[in-house]
């Protein structure tokens, strides 16, 4: 059997809390986004070593559903930036969960920004040292009257991914000191007591072999009413870990449910609900990987899984094992989010331009309609009048028309 | 909400000035392990920069060739953010775990990136960016040979102490059974005193970190002390006491020592 045992001797990474009021300084990098709520936005700074939680401006919920179609977004945002293009290193990608509008962080020459952008292609930066915000340390500054030959920064936490579930902040990171991969529960409102978990998981290998391996992007979902971590590791288990577990912080049994394949680095977890025309949803787990395609997963079977005995025969070469997943055309995307009930949200590279658009992908078919050119495309294609072809007909004029090709519907 | 969100960004942003940079100040300090002969299982190099390096990913200024100074690929871990000390001036790279730990498909396909007997060069480019945007002064090598791996938990009933005199401030030294890693040496190991707090002084490593060295700030008084060992202590391939790198689960708790005993010697 493969479990996931987590020591929970914290005299590695521990995250100290401190609460700051509202401080005009700039963070001093901006990468993992994650929202509490409409108007909390928690940003990582890892340079920092700290997480800042932002209070936003109030706004109108948006309960339309439009479509991001913003080709070319990185090059609009250099010039509203002002910088080179090539200059702009893209960290995360989320969505307010009112508005709707997606807010990108990322590095622009040296400086670290937040921006939101809404479907109209509107990009209005962040001015982050004028929002209220408190703060959290991750640092591990031991100050016990002992000095060392040299300057030794003491290890802070490179935070991988956030997820934040029911008053809790969950932070996935790498020691840059020892390599222990951490996971921290913070409790939000900031103030309360941070509870750290050194992580360990045993892959599905010949031997079992017990590592201590990082975790890379992680969801938090409801399995059966379990709350439970799925978290995406380097080179590539996916992990199931009930947070009951982590609680109590002793060793804990989780399951290694599938290997997604090596030369991979995920991305991103995703959970989100797909509705039919009867508005019934379905929910998944999406795995976005920096080099394989994005593996789509039925919550159910993730579920499923999770109460299965995980991995436990060597994964032979070349092919992926355990739960079952379904490819999906999303190369070249980088960060993706769930934007509303029928789109996906992606940075995502174009590979015609190289720029960086910020697109959304219909949920059900991940794929846009005008990054192909197909047989419908010609000028003499004819839809057949029977119902499958009309219906297909009917589809293409959806996708077309919200990838922002109206012209093109017939 | 746009027009709540006040504009302000564009004063936090430089372009890079490395065209105009004309006197590096920064240099590459120092590399951790410095033992000339590594394990083949090593987890990681440390950097130490003199000054705060820039915030562009430093992955590709830096190199591990072998010992004809071709590049061997796909050797540390690339990951979203590099792994920088707050100030960042410390640089933990990684080398990737799926080729360090046995029987992931990384390691099958491709092995370690180490080879046992053979030779190889870290290198750091001299165009990787200091925080102003200037290059290095100068390219930097650390040449290193590669030994067999080390699969053995650091066992601390084998580590040799040297008492110091009581009523002196000569160093309590510890001989250590293999070579540690130096954060490990730095925050893992503390003299402690009889109330159990430890003691202020300063710590030292020699002899490539197989000897740990304390030099209290006042005289030792002689009663009994202890040194404290933090089961996060790790090795150079990252081997805990008690619990290797990559072990397989079917193997025994090891027992071992959390803490040393000594009396400082009276003359």
């Amino acid at each position: 059997m493969t479990k996931t045992k987590l020591t929970a001797t914290l005299t590695g990474i521990a995250a100290l809390v401190s609460v700051q009021a509202a401080c005009a300084e700039a963070p001093l990098s901006a990468t993992v986004l994650e929202f509490a709520d409409p108007t909390t936005l928690f940003v990582a700074d890892s340079a920092g070593a700290s997480i800042h939680a932002y209070t936003l401006p109030e706004a109108e919920v948006v309960t339309s559903s439009t479509a991001y179609t913003f080709e070319g977004f990185s090059r609009a945002l250099a010039e509203t930036l002002s910088v080179a293009e090539a200059d702009i290193a893209f960290n995360d990608l989320a969505v307010n969960p009112a508005t709707k509008a997606a807010f990108v962080s990322l590095t622009a020459g040296t400086a670290p920004a937040v921006v939101m952008v809404t479907p109209d292609g509107v990009i209005t930066p962040l001015d982050l040292t004028s929002l209220p915000v408190t703060s959290t340390d991750l640092l591990t500054a031991p100050d016990d009257g002992v000095t060392f030959w040299r300057d030794i920064p003491a290890a802070a936490l490179t935070v991988t991914d956030l997820d934040y579930a029911n008053g809790t902040l969950f932070v996935s990171g790498l020691s840059t000191g020892e390599f222990a991969s951490t996971l921290s529960q913070i409790p939000f409102p900031f103030g309360g007591e941070t509870q750290s978990n050194s992580v360990e998981i045993y892959h599905a290998v010949h031997n079992q072999m017990e590592t201590r391996a990082p975790i890379r992007a992680m969801e938090i979902v409801d399995l059966d009413g379990v709350q439970t971590v799925v978290a995406a590791y380097t080179c590539t288990p996916l992990v199931t870990l009930p947070t009951s577990s982590l609680a109590d912080g002793a060793h804990v049994t989780g399951n290694t449910i599938a290997e997604l394949g090596y030369g991979n680095t995920p991305l991103e977890v995703l959970s989100f609900s797909v509705y039919d025309q009867e508005q019934n949803a379905s929910n998944f787990i999406m795995v976005v990987n920096r080099e394989l395609q994005a593996n789509l997963i039925p919550l159910e079977a993730v579920a499923e899984a999770a109460k299965a005995p995980g991995l436990s025969e060597p994964v032979g070469l070349g092919g992926a094992a355990g739960v079952a997943t379904i490819q999906t055309p999303m190369s070249g995307v980088y960060q993706a989010a769930d934007q509303d009930p029928q789109f996906l949200l992606a940075l995502k590279r174009n590979l015609d331009t190289g720029a960086m658009d910020l697109v959304s992908i219909r949920k059900g078919v991940y794929l846009r309609l005008s990054d192909f050119v197909s047989e419908y495309d010609f000028p003499d294609y004819i839809y057949a009048e029977n119902e499958a072809a009309q219906g297909m007909r009917g589809f293409h004029n959806l996708l077309k028309a919200e990838e922002g090709f109206p012209e093109l519907v017939e | 909400m746009r027009l709540l969100l006040v504009v302000g960004l564009a004063a936090g942003i430089v372009a890079n000035p490395t065209s105009a940079c004309e006197n590096p100040i920064t240099s590459v300090e120092e590399v951790y392990p410095t033992a000339s002969v590594l394990p083949e299982n090593l987890l990681r190099f440390y950097i130490y920069f003199s000054s705060p390096m820039g915030r562009a990913d430093i992955l590709p200024a830096i190199n591990l060739l072998d010992a004809e100074g071709s590049v061997v690929d796909g050797v540390f871990l690339s990951n979203r953010f590099d792994l920088w000390s707050s100030d960042r001036t410390r640089l933990t790279l990684l080398l990737d775990p799926g080729r360090v730990k046995t029987g992931l498909r990384a390691n099958l396909e491709m092995g370690r990136a180490l080879i046992v007997g053979e030779t190889y060069h870290l290198e750091i480019s001299q165009a990787a960016e200091d925080g102003q945007g200037c290059p290095l002064v100068a390219a930097h090598r650390v040449t290193f040979k590669v030994t067999d791996a080390d699969l053995s938990s650091p066992s601390p009933d084998d580590w040799e102490l040297i008492a110091p005199a009581a009523g002196t401030r000569q160093p309590l030294t510890l001989l250590l059974d293999n070579a540690m890693d130096h954060l490990s040496l730095a925050y893992r190991l503390r003299a402690v005193g009889p109330d159990g707090a430890p003691v202020p002084g300063r710590i030292a490593l020699r002899e490539a970190e197989t000897l740990w060295e304390f030099t209290p700030i006042a005289p030792w008084p002689a009663v009994a002390h202890r040194v404290v060992i933090d089961p996060m202590l790790e090795d150079l391939a990252g081997n805990r006491p008690g619990a290797l790198f990559d072990q397989p689960v079917s193997t025994p708790a090891t027992p071992w020592s959390s803490s040393l005993t000594w009396t400082p010697k009276v003359p």
